[in-house]
């Protein structure tokens, strides 16, 4: 076995396992806040990707103004979401969300080839450094962007939710409806604003990938799978689980796929999901989720 | 419950439209659609049971219908199987597979469960791929042999319509009459609670396994007839994870738990997209709004619409009013109502408890509680809130597993068996917050309390045959004996949920009761009822004993529970304070304290 490849294997793994977790963590904050599961989360991560490229390659700005503007029009869009997807199913079972969330991952998949196109884009990176040379090991320094800004994107997050007004209210609203309806919070706004925090989440981590892989309307689907598979193997609801189970889910998938198959990559999430379902359904961390009415 | 309207004309009508479309339709284009329509409908045929009667989600639909479209093709290609036993094979193995993907149901439940059979039916495709020396990867399986049945072959694609028609005909037709039948209704219980299900003695685990199993063997089947009908060209991207998703929310758009809605909803999004084709590359877009709008505003899909359509609504209202007028005939020209619990005559002393004890993590709700109760006497079991009755109640069910101690039935002992069992051995229950089928009708409720003293399978739910039948009257007699008995005469036919909530806690009461229990377990009976109704249930509990019914009953009405009881057992922080008769117990110095607080 050569050392370097297991370091360089590392680090795209954290890399994807970084990605895996901002989408495991919109997922966990919806659903916290509002007891469904986005089926769309993966699409909220394309959908940036492709707007970053319009902005810097057609309109020809610079990446510090796209950035931002991105995040702004994402949020316009997670507010919409919340607007058309959820807010008149939240009285109905999960069984209608779910499909309706489906619904609109389709939609934007493609909403999006017909607005920018049906041929993969390349997104320009942010830096012009092509290699990191690391004692000897060759890095992308894409995956330490990546690492570096979704850990601090994540520190960030938690002093949000633990220090802020906002942020308690949101955790409130999460915690029991009743109650913080009680306390004066307005449920709904909280609600709306954890569908535009979670799709700011999902549209950095499109961010972040774009440069990686082609920007197509496929790119998001199966990343949006895995971070939900992600969150499942942290053990579900629990933010803090949600990070640690996508990160573990993308080295140990990196890995599975040097060495076992790699034709059988997208599988390995899966499986490992579902074992952890049947044999620790409480997940790495988490609370028991088998519900028994 | 339809048993008096005859099915099989409407049944012939459709198969009459089955071989009349092709006279209507120009094309082989078209022919190929309807085709293609049938498949669907057969794959949402099984999803209806899957979801519209058991209420579990699947989002792997598409990879079963793949397992079904590959095994039968490739039996037939590489062994030269006769298409027909090809096919059936396919079905098998769908089933198979069905039983593995029904497995984490029983863990899970709602999103787990969909994500579970996304990641499946990614696997399903993925193995579909790559797995290029049996599946010949993804160019897929050309030249399929064509379907042939007694030297009939079905190479054209109006033949095979005839095939394809009649096959769905009668599917939908069966899998309508399995509704009606003691595995529709028990599916139809899970749905609704799976816990009362239980303690109703519904074995939840065997029928969730069941219809994973059916649903996948339909979606397998219409997969081989996929196969050989049609292009005759199979590969692995047809049974997508978006096939899937269009195949649930078919079903979904259908209606809830309406057989033919799954049909009319496979059939018009199939057709639907077609027709939006001038639109390029929009009408995908067109077509995932239409999803969302239709689970925003037609809740209850075509067959909610079509029923309230005011003539269907006037002809069923009919129909619902004379089937009314003919069960109160039959009602009152039945015997009252016997029950009789005790199979054999044993001595007094039914249920022992020894030492029961109940923890949550640190919380002692029960420690350690030694109790009798003797055949045929009203037991009471009365405390301040939080003393441990309810608990105690879940655990004599079967819901709760003892931490310590036994619970023993005539000396058989019961703690950690399911509530099924337990059940089925003649403890019947009714819950605090009452848990009826309340989507279910009156007569439907007090059908399923008869679970456990019934036997009709698939088959029998499915031919209704002359057992079956037999079977069927006679639990329905027994049910309105039942329904005469507790009083709830002449509301056979209503929405269980929509009875007023006194007539509710009474249904839930013959539920019970009708499965002639050896010890009936009531949590609060009178809770919620006015005086009025709280002097009918006394009369009632009176009634019950005297046919020999045990009962255990926790209440917080002391006057219902000192005219009634003739033991009373009293908890306060889940110990025995003090057991007796009224007067006994009404002299204990540590029951009054309990109560009325103890002076410092």
């Amino acid at each position: 076995m050569d050392m370097t490849i297991n370091v360089q294997l590392l680090f795209s793994g954290l890399a994807m396992g970084s990605i895996y977790a901002l989408i495991a963590l919109g997922i966990v904050i919806i659903y916290r806040a509002a007891d469904v599961v986005n089926f769309a989360q993966g699409e909220l991560v394309m959908l940036p990707a492709f707007i970053a490229v319009f902005l810097l390659d057609t309109m020809g700005l610079p990446a510090v103004a796209v950035y931002p503007l991105v995040i702004i029009c994402m949020g316009l869009v997670g507010f919409i979401f919340e607007k058309v997807a959820y807010y008149p199913l939240r009285n109905r079972s999960f069984l209608p969300v779910i499909i309706s969330t489906i619904g609109v991952s389709i939609f934007l998949k493609n909403g999006a080839q017909y607005v920018f196109g049906a041929l993969p884009q390349v997104m320009p990176r942010p830096t012009d450094v092509e290699v990191l040379v690391l004692g000897g090991v060759i890095i992308d320094p894409q995956y330490i962007i990546i690492i570096v800004s979704t850990s601090l994107l994540l520190v960030a997050q938690h002093f949000f939710f633990e220090r802020t007004m906002l942020g308690k209210m949101m955790q409130a609203t999460a915690q029991d409806k009743d109650a913080a309806r009680l306390m004066g919070i307005p449920i709904a706004r909280m609600i709306a604003i954890t569908f535009i925090f979670s799709t700011i989440l999902a549209s950095v981590a499109g961010l972040l990938v774009g440069p990686l892989f082609y920007v197509t309307k496929e790119m998001g689907g199966m990343a949006g799978l895995k971070g939900f598979c992600g969150a499942i193997i942290g053990g579900f609801g629990s933010v803090t689980g949600a990070i640690l189970g996508s990160v573990f889910l993308g080295v140990i998938e990196v890995y599975l796929a040097f060495y076992v198959s790699s034709a059988y990559r997208d599988a390995f999430a899966f499986i490992i999901m579902i074992l952890v379902l049947l044999f620790r359904p409480q997940g790495i961390l988490g609370e028991r989720i088998a519900q028994k009415a | 419950m339809n048993k008096h309207i005859r099915q099989w004309p409407y049944a012939l009508a459709a198969l009459c439209v089955v071989f009349a479309a092709p006279r209507f339709v120009e094309t082989n284009y078209w022919l190929n659609l309807l085709n293609m329509c049938c498949v669907m409908g057969i794959a949402c045929l099984g999803l209806n049971i899957l979801l519209g009667y058991t209420g579990q989600i699947n989002l792997a639909q598409a990879a079963f219908v793949g397992i079904g479209a590959y095994t039968s093709a490739l039996l037939t290609i590489n062994f030269g199987l006769p298409v027909w036993l090809g096919m059936i094979c396919g079905a098998l193995t769908g089933g198979i597979f069905g039983i593995l993907l029904g497995i984490p149901s029983l863990k899970l439940s709602g999103h787990y469960l969909a994500v579970t059979t996304i990641g499946f039916g990614f696997i399903v495709q993925l193995v579909l791929i790559n797995w290029i020396d049996l599946t010949r990867g993804s160019d897929g399986i050309t030249q399929i042999p064509v379907f042939s049945l007694f030297g009939i072959s079905f190479d054209t694609e109006e033949r095979f319509f005839y095939f394809s028609g009649t096959l769905v005909v009668l599917m939908a037709w069966g899998i309508i009459r399995l509704r009606d039948s003691r595995m529709g209704r028990a599916m139809l219980a899970v749905r609704q609670d799976e816990m009362a299900a239980s303690t109703n003695g519904i074995d939840v685990t065997r029928y969730k396994i069941i219809a994973f199993t059916l649903s996948s063997a339909c979606a397998s089947l219409a997969g081989a007839l996929f196969a050989h009908g049609g292009a005759r060209y199979i590969s692995p991207d047809t049974f997508s994870f978006e096939q899937s998703v269009l195949l649930l929310a078919m079903t979904v758009l259908g209606g809830d738990g309406s057989a033919l809605g799954a049909v009319l909803g496979a059939s018009l999004l199939t057709i639907l997209p077609e027709s939006l084709r001038f639109l390029r590359e929009s009408y995908m877009l067109i077509f995932a709004a239409a999803i969302v709008l239709i689970m925003i505003y037609m809740p209850g899909g075509i067959a909610n619409l079509v029923t309230h359509l005011p003539p269907v609504a006037q002809w069923r209202e009919r129909r619902r009013k004379a089937a009314g007028m003919e069960l109160e005939r039959e009602e009152e020209s039945l015997p009252p109502l016997e029950l009789a619990p005790s199979r054999d005559c044993r001595d007094g002393d039914m249920l022992r408890l020894v030492g029961l004890a109940m923890y949550f993590g640190g919380l002692k709700a029960v420690g350690g509680v030694d109790m009798l109760i003797r055949r045929g006497e009203i037991h009471a079991l009365i405390g301040p809130n939080g003393s441990g009755k309810t608990t105690i109640i879940n655990v004599l069910s079967g819901l709760y597993r003892p931490t310590y101690g036994s619970i023993q039935l005539y000396g058989r002992e019961l703690a950690g068996s399911p509530p099924h069992d337990i059940a089925r051995l003649g403890i019947a229950r009714t819950y605090q917050n009452i848990r009826l089928f309340s989507g279910m009708s009156v007569l439907e409720n007090v059908l399923v309390g008869q679970h456990t003293q019934s036997r009709t399978g698939i088959i029998g739910g499915v031919l209704h045959d002359p057992a079956q039948r037999k079977e069927e009257l006679s639990m329905r007699r027994k049910a309105l004996q039942m329904l005469h008995f507790a009083g709830l005469q002449h509301l056979e036919n209503e929405a269980a949920g929509s009875l007023p909530y006194g007539r509710q806690r009474l249904l839930e009461i013959a539920r019970a009761l009708i499965s002639a229990p050896e010890l009936l377990l009531l949590d609060e009976p009178a809770a919620g009822l006015n005086p009025a109704e709280t002097g009918e249930l006394r009369d009632l509990l009176n009634k019950i004993q005297a046919m020999g019914v045990t009962i255990l009953l926790v209440e917080h009405d002391m006057e219902l529970v000192m005219t009634v009881s003739d033991t009373i057992t009293v908890l306060n922080f889940g110990r025995k304070i003090a057991e007796g008769n009224e007067r006994q117990v009404r002299a204990h110095p540590e029951v009054i304290s309990a109560y009325l607080g103890q002076e410092e």
